[in-house]
């Protein structure tokens, strides 16, 4: 999985296709295969006690959660939009936010049903190892220690090379007038929180990206491992 | 008003704000002092408390650090 990349991809998916996209629709889109799931994968004790006993198939395979990242729940949720709310900008939103986390989590060595439902085969590149089965702490310290924090920083500096996405000159003309729901929105709150809103999900991503590299690497000493398919040293608890 | 169009509303309104200024190079560095700092801020709490890194309350920090506190604190300057 990915994680840092699933909150900045929008901001440079939108800085490539403007107004045509609804910026909340591809922000959505690409956390919308983990927004329901993930605590299921990891498990939760405070209320209710779930947790699956194999996290590895139920987050990517089928019978489990697995189509939800693949490119047809995208297409589901666009054809849905389309026929509820006649929304292009929604539709197409959405459709290439999944496909961008789609694509994304390939890069690890669970990898995605990019062909479901006409095949369960996942593909995947084996950047980096998937480590939900170990919990989140585990699975945090292996991410963030693994090639998976250079594919976080590489988006973390897509968005930065494109500053101008930030900017309030682009929410205001590009991407305000492409959705009707910042209107709604607009209601409710003043112009300058809209603004925070848009900035939040790059402020939140760099904000944890620091945040967990610092606890891995500074509070623990995690061992940085940037080979193909690293950590090693999660390998070897498996 | 509710038979006028949201959206230009809006952009007039945004228009007049300084916050959301015509020109991007003259978001001040105020602002990406504030941003840098809340940023910061975050990441050192969430280092500790993880709790603090979840979705709803990473939104949460930010909303509150980077819009409602500046906005007390100009309503509360004399």
């Amino acid at each position: 999985m990915s994680w840092v990349a699933h909150d900045v991809e929008p901001y440079v998916i939108v800085r490539h296709l403007g107004g045509r996209v609804s910026f909340l629709a591809v922000l959505i889109g690409s956390w919308s295969p983990d927004l329901v799931t993930k605590w299921m994968v990891y498990g939760v004790t405070t209320g209710i006690s779930y947790h699956t006993d194999d996290p590895f198939e139920f987050h990517r395979g089928w019978p489990g959660v697995g189509p939800l990242h693949s490119p047809v729940f995208g297409i589901a949720m666009a054809i849905a939009v389309l026929l509820i709310f006649r929304s292009h900008p929604w539709a197409w939103g959405l459709l290439i936010g999944q496909w961008a986390h789609a694509f994304s989590d390939t890069m690890d060595s669970n990898g995605v049903m990019l062909l479901f439902p006409f095949t369960e085969t996942r593909t995947s590149v084996d950047a980096w190892t998937y480590a939900a089965e170990h919990g989140r702490t585990l699975d945090t310290a292996a991410y963030f220690s693994s090639p998976g924090l250079l594919w976080d920083c590489f988006w973390v500096g897509m968005t930065l090379v494109r500053w101008r996405v930030l900017s309030a000159a682009y929410f205001r003309d590009t991407v305000l007038p492409a959705d009707p729901v910042w209107g709604w929105t607009g209601r409710y709150l003043p112009p300058q929180a809209l603004l925070v809103l848009y900035r939040a999900a790059f402020f939140y991503g760099t904000g944890r990206l620091v945040a967990w590299v610092l606890w891995a690497h500074v509070l623990n000493s995690y061992e940085f491992d940037f080979t193909w398919g690293g950590p090693g040293w999660v390998k070897d608890l498996e | 008003m509710p038979d006028e169009p949201l959206i230009p509303a809006l952009l007039e309104v945004s228009k007049g704000h300084p916050e959301v200024s015509e020109d991007p190079w003259r978001e001040t560095l105020g602002t990406l002092l504030l941003y840098a700092v809340a940023l910061l801020a975050y990441a050192l709490l969430g280092m500790y408390w993880h709790f603090l890194l979840s979705w709803t309350r990473g939104f949460l920090f930010a909303f509150f650090t980077i819009w409602l506190l500046p906005a007390l604190f100009r309503r509360w300057r004399p």
